[in-house]
């Protein structure tokens, strides 16, 4: 479902000259799997998921998700995917509904006004719907973000660390939503540095460190790799031995 | 920030700069154009006393004047002499609004001093006694009525003036609806959805336009309906403006909003925040306002050269339709420009809008030093540069010119060249470039600056075709070496600035241009700065070129030192050739220096 190969972005440093924030990343995530993004800040998790979600454009290699290449067919990768990230922020004077009909709107979702019911209900949002997202608070502004990612009804959910700031009910809540879009066939790629989160919910996992994979495989494996007994002890073990 | 303190500072001198460069040339052609003088009263009086330029005649032939137009058909100003016998005394009446009647006003006003002085010594001489009365000349200004000339002012105010208004209110459109996306993080979301980015560039624009038009359609309607009213009636000097007048301006700003929409749209663009939207809402301001302004010269009139720069033609066209003196080709032609223009505008607009570093802004690597970032801090240096030099530099080299200028060079250009890296927290050696050239590239250099001299007389020549060089300018210029020993003048005008200049320019200003823009960009801003530097219409375009050549050569050989020799070469020169009395002049070989100089900076760094 997601096919990405040899990913390499670039950015003009602090003194001019050209940064690799990501060089020849690939990895390949199915339908109905959990894709667990790691790496420590500044791996290059972001600018990946950016690019799979066509934000901004490779410098070298490609990806493809539902068979929609992100160079000659963004806007059909763009209908596909579901994306949220620290900054994907809401329209502070929209209200959720306003917000969820504006987004379905431009993703030309049919029968909008039943979608957002739907979403409004499913996450629990209908009771503070007509409220300015301004003035939401974290965990209800993420259930609005969350929904209006998945307005259209995308087949992937790219998710960059959407646990972020969240207290344990809301976090919760989400894991449980992720949980049951798996077993409903949908891919989701998703990048978190609570490991705990990954040992429940993720199926592989894919370590990044300075643009690189280090490790890509399932859990079990990615941990076999190290030989240690624990999945944070092996995540630490992947970093260090690249450091 | 920096930017905009220093920017006060240098407002009034460059106005002071560009006024006292328009009246030298007013002046110049003024002395030539031809003037005709209506008289009433007696007109031999005053024939010996007129020169070749001015034609008198008897007020009672002189044609009807036009009052509304700035045409010279009738006479230009009217003199009235009082009546033989006696004392001498004329008054002037002439138009203040048209350059015609200032002109025929000065002339006038020497004719008849000159005649009212003979008179007088005429009738001192018969009588052998001292005549105690002076001649009297006066003036007024009333050969075209009240009405007209307040209608005149309102005309040519009010283009720049809806301009303004105009701008200013899709200026924060802009910013909000571009840039608020950016500083409210909204602007992944969006970019996120299917839609198309030239979609959303588009839409950007289309809001911004709708904003522009909105508080042209306000101004030109709330301008017609008070011309209706008889608040209006003062500003109008009692007419009302035609209703075709009105709808004309409305089609008129049509093409205004959208240039003006597309370039706010992409000029809101490129900040990354409201803050530096601060910043940069000035300039995107003052320019357009700028070529509005034009409108308020009493000479503009829409010829078809006018009509062809971008918003000037606009503003002059409503200046002349609010007057009723505007003519359908030139008027015409302006619409047909400005359509274009603004089709440019905006397809260059929605490219550039849909540029990924473009829209995501400095996030983009999560870096906080960008593309962009250094502009302001080379504008800063440039200002900082420009106020010293005429706040302190002319003024002290005016006083005493190897003083003056051992002061500014080494205690105002230097060490603000070498003081700006620090300040910005940047590398000394990189960003100066001091680095030991090549010494095949300095070689390069030590030959490019022998043809530097010959490439700006070509250029002097080419330039004074387009626009002459008055006798005096001519003389001035000539003038300029000072009586020096030939030892101190050659340190002075050659090795000083080629030292000191460098260092700031093509040191400071273009290292750190370099680092946030293209290349050539940083080259040419660099080139057009130092062409300003030189405070001289006349010196604006060979002085550029130059920078163009030494700014070339820095970034081609990678070391200031290069430049420093051709610019010391340059000057040095030129006053080798004063000093031997070597009369420079332009020969039609020295257009091969520019083959010569294409060849030596194309191999230089290779």
């Amino acid at each position: 479902m997601i096919q990405v190969s040899s990913l390499g972005k670039s950015f003009i440093g602090p003194d001019g000259s050209p940064v690799a924030a990501v060089s020849g990343v690939s990895f390949a995530a199915r339908p109905g799997e959990i894709l667990a993004l790691l790496g420590p800040n500044g791996a290059g998790k972001t600018t990946t998921m950016r690019m799979l979600a066509t934000l901004v454009s490779p410098d070298t290699g490609t990806a493809t998700v539902c068979g929609h290449d992100i160079r000659t067919d963004p806007v059909g990768v763009r209908r596909s995917i579901g994306y949220l990230s620290a900054n994907t922020g809401l329209y502070g004077r929209l209200t959720a509904r306003e917000m969820l009909v504006y987004i379905g709107r431009l993703q030309g979702v049919p029968n909008l006004k039943a979608r957002v019911a739907a979403l409004l209900e499913q996450f629990d949002i209908a009771r503070f719907a007509e409220v300015p997202c301004e003035r939401l608070s974290t965990g209800m502004k993420q259930k609005v973000n969350i929904a209006r990612a998945l307005v259209h009804d995308p087949p992937v959910l790219v998710l960059d660390e959407p646990t972020s700031g969240l207290d344990v009910l809301v976090t919760e809540e989400l894991m449980r939503f992720l949980e049951d879009a798996r077993d409903h066939g949908r891919c989701v790629v998703y990048s978190t540095h609570i490991l705990g989160e990954v040992e429940r919910l993720c199926d592989r996992a894919v370590i990044i460190h300075r643009g690189r994979v280090l490790a890509d495989g399932t859990l079990a494996e990615v941990q076999a790799q190290t030989g240690t007994s624990t999945f944070p002890e092996a995540f630490l073990a992947h970093v260090r031995a690249a450091s | 920030m920096l930017v905009l303190v220093l920017g006060q500072g240098l407002l009034f001198p460059l106005v002071g700069v560009g006024l006292a460069q328009v009246q030298r040339s007013a002046s110049s052609s003024a002395d030539a154009a031809p003037v005709t003088l209506a008289v009433e009263g007696d007109l031999a009086r005053l024939t010996p006393y007129a020169d070749a330029n001015t034609v008198l005649v008897a007020a009672a032939n002189a044609p009807p004047r036009d009052d509304a137009s700035t045409a010279t058909k009738g006479p230009n100003a009217t003199l009235v002499l009082s009546p033989p016998g006696a004392p001498f005394h004329a008054e002037v009446r002439y138009d203040p609004g048209a350059r015609s009647g200032m002109t025929a006003r000065k002339r006038a006003e020497a004719l008849a001093t000159r005649a009212g002085e003979a008179e007088r010594t005429a009738t001192f001489v018969a009588a052998g006694a001292v005549d105690p009365a002076r001649t009297v000349v006066t003036t007024s200004d009333d050969t075209i009525s009240a009405a007209d000339r307040t209608l005149r002012l309102a005309a040519s105010a009010v283009p720049a003036l809806l301009m303004m208004l105009v701008a200013s209110g899709g200026i924060y459109t802009a910013l909000d609806v571009v840039t608020g996306e950016k500083e409210r993080r909204t602007i992944e979301t969006l970019l996120s959805t299917a839609a198309n980015r030239r979609d959303i560039a588009v839409a950007k624009f289309i809001v911004v336009l709708t904003l522009v038009l909105a508080a042209a359609f306000v101004s030109l309607t709330s301008l017609y309906v008070t011309s209706l009213t008889s608040l209006g009636a003062s500003m109008t000097g009692g007419t009302a403006l035609p209703v075709r007048a009105y709808f004309v301006s409305l089609v008129l700003f049509l093409p205004l909003a959208a240039t003006l929409a597309a370039i706010l749209t992409a000029a809101a663009a490129r900040v990354s925040d409201f803050k530096s939207g601060q910043v940069y809402a000035f300039p995107a301001l003052v320019v357009p306002a700028g070529l509005a302004a034009v409108a308020l010269l009493p000479d503009a009139t829409l010829t078809p050269m006018v009509a062809l720069i971008p918003i000037s033609n606009l503003s002059v066209a409503l200046k002349e339709v609010l007057l009723g003196t505007v003519q359908p080709v030139p008027l015409l032609i302006a619409l047909v420009a400005s359509t274009v223009y603004a089709g440019a505008a905006l397809t260059a607009t929605t490219r550039w809008l849909s540029r990924e570093e473009v829209l995501l802004g400095d996030r983009g690597g999560g870096h906080r030093r960008l593309r962009g970032d250094f502009v302001p801090d080379a504008l800063a240096v440039f200002a900082l540069g420009l106020a010293t030099l005429w706040f302190v530099a002319s003024p002290a080299q005016q006083a005493d010119f190897a003083w003056g200028m051992a002061l500014s060079q080494f205690g105002l250009f230097l060490p603000i060249g070498l003081l700006a890296p620090a300040f910005f927290g940047l590398n000394l050696r990189e960003t100066l470039a001091l680095h030991a050239p090549r010494p095949r590239d300095l070689a390069w250099g030590v030959l490019a600056g022998l043809l530097c001299p010959l490439i700006g007389l070509t250029v002097e020549a080419a330039q004074s075709a387009v626009m002459p060089m008055s006798p005096e300018m001519l003389k001035m210029l000539s003038g300029m070496i000072p009586d020096l020993p030939t030892a101190t003048l050659f340190f002075l005008v050659a090795v000083a600035p080629g030292l000191c200049e460098e260092m700031l320019f093509r040191g400071a200003i273009l290292g750190l241009l370099r680092k946030s823009l293209h290349p050539a960009f940083a080259i040419v801003l660099t080139a057009v700065a130092f062409g300003l530097f030189h405070l001289s219409l006349y010196r604006i375009v060979p002085t550029a070129l130059l920078g163009l050549l030494f700014g070339f050569a820095r970034v081609r050989s990678g070391s200031l030192v290069v430049p420093i020799v051709m610019h010391m070469m340059n000057n040095g020169l030129i006053v080798a050739a004063g000093v031997a009395g070597i009369e420079l002049g332009f020969r039609p070989e020295m257009v091969l220096a520019i083959i010569g100089i294409v060849v030596v900076l194309w191999r230089m760094g290779k």
